[in-house]
């Protein structure tokens, strides 16, 4: 879908724009501060803010989230730095083309892509960090460890899309909203 | 969508990720030396883990209680008599006791270990993020003297080798890691073996001592030591005690259950044995 532009964006809509980055920094150092407090296990939430943020932005943006997001993952897991950055460096790219071009924004359509990308992340990390390692009962990994973690971080996409989806809507600035948004909304008031 | 792997933001996105395997590349090839962008990282970040990872221990002891309610209870009876006792001690006393204990602790090792260099006392910061051998973060590094393998230990006995170090932070694999093995022999110097994690035993905060001739006597309550056979870790810090005794999956040996003298759930802080007779002569 062609977004279109029918006027310049004005002073106010400029700070909405800031105030929301400066929301989406927020939440993704309040995602790396609860990834390292506490040995019990958590979602990896940084997964699905990436994702989300880039679900709502263009290509270039969410590839620097994705970048991003995937480097912090790396330092908060302990992984070898880059893995996770290629992976949701190529998520986010592809969930922000699709919504760009084929999907709306709507929850089910945002879960399926998560639960995508969460379990695509989680066999690749118990693959290159476990499965090729031949250790002795690696798979009890994968069903203890590796899936709690993808229900966990599924669940956790849930409140993330509506913080997201919510930041987006009221600090969104109107003149990127695509055609069948502007439509919703005028039928709304 | 065509538009997109035509357009010269797609050659960008390659050059992006071949950047990112070289960086990839460059991690490994660092053996266990922290990628600096991520030491500038954790430097900005200690001091909001370490609020945040009180945070948590709070909550976590908090929210325990109703989680665990029906084990509680039954301690909760048994402590109201203990209560009864101390109300008329000063309400800090059993804190003040327990740091006392562990810096006695920690005496009796140096004083054991004379030979031996420690660190100052590292406090838990954070823990890597859903790691299955509970791998964490201390809030010292290489400033203050604390170097890459160095092991790492509490009053009650070992915890693991230093796996990752930047300037002020460092990172601590566990006992409970099957990438960590470390020589180990029976408190009375009659059974050796190797000690390493194995995945199912880490859930449950254990490891095991592999390698055990068949005709091995050990038993379970049997305390198990460092041996200086890995290089890895001095002679005489005490591993934890015998669980039980299994037969290797190739039948050709036996291995002993290890319940690990550290309570890995509640330690707060540790020390690095940064330097000892031997250290580094045997680094894999």
């Amino acid at each position: 879908m062609n977004r279109i532009k029918t006027r310049r964006i004005t002073a106010h809509e400029k700070k909405n724009l800031a105030v929301r980055w400066i929301l989406y920094a927020i939440i993704i150092i309040f995602c790396c501060i609860t990834a390292t407090s506490g040995s019990f296990r958590k979602p990896l939430l940084l997964i699905p803010v990436a994702l989300c943020i880039a679900s709502y932005a263009r290509e270039h943006t969410a590839l620097i989230i994705g970048i991003v997001c995937g480097l912090l993952l790396d330092i908060v897991c302990g992984k070898l730095i880059g893995f996770n950055a290629i992976l949701l460096c190529l998520m986010c790219i592809g969930i922000s083309l699709l919504y760009k071009h084929f999907l709306m924004h709507r929850l089910l359509s945002f879960m399926i892509l998560a639960a995508a990308g969460i379990f695509i992340q989680g066999v690749l990390d118990y693959f290159f960090f476990y499965a090729i390692w031949n250790y002795s009962n690696v798979s009890f990994i994968f069903t203890n460890h590796i899936l709690i973690c993808c229900i966990y971080t599924l669940i956790s996409a849930l409140p993330v899309y509506a913080v997201i989806h919510n930041i987006n809507r009221l600090l969104r600035p109107n003149t990127v909203r695509t055609i069948e948004e502007a439509v919703i909304t005028e039928d709304e008031q | 969508m065509g538009d997109f792997f035509r357009k010269h933001r797609f050659r960008i996105l390659i050059c992006i990720i071949a950047l990112l395997v070289g960086i990839m590349l460059y991690s490994v090839t660092q053996n266990g030396a922290s990628f600096p962008g991520s030491g500038i990282i954790n430097t900005l970040m200690n001091p909001v883990r370490n609020a945040a990872n009180s945070i948590s221990d709070s909550s976590e002891s908090f929210l325990s209680s109703f989680t665990q309610g029906s084990r509680y209870k039954a301690e909760i009876e048994a402590l109201k008599k203990e209560n009864a006792n101390l109300k008329n001690e000063l309400t800090d006393f059993e804190e003040t006791k327990q740091q006392l204990l562990e810096l006695q602790q920690f005496m009796s090792i140096k004083e054991e270990h004379e030979e031996h260099t420690y660190s100052a006392p590292c406090t838990i910061i954070g823990y890597v993020t859903n790691d299955p051998y509970h791998s964490f973060i201390i809030n010292k590094g290489q400033d203050d003297g604390i170097s890459l393998h160095d092991p790492v230990i509490t009053g009650e006995g070992i915890v693991g080798i230093i796996s990752s170090i930047s300037s002020n932070s460092a990172t601590v694999e566990t006992i409970l890691s099957p990438d960590l093995s470390i020589g180990a022999i029976s408190a009375d110097n009659k059974y050796t073996g190797i000690l390493e994690g194995e995945i199912v035993l880490a859930a449950d905060y254990k490891c095991r001592m592999i390698y055990l001739d068949r005709s091995t006597k050990l038993k379970n309550g049997d305390l198990v030591t460092t041996s200086s056979a890995s290089g890895l870790f001095p002679k005489g810090y005490l591993i934890g005690t015998v669980e039980s005794i299994e037969i290797m999956d190739s039948g050709l040996s036996k291995y002993a259950v290890i319940d690990p003298a550290v309570d890995f759930e509640a330690m707060t802080s540790v020390v690095a044995i940064i330097d000892y007779p031997g250290k580094g002569d045997k680094h894999e």
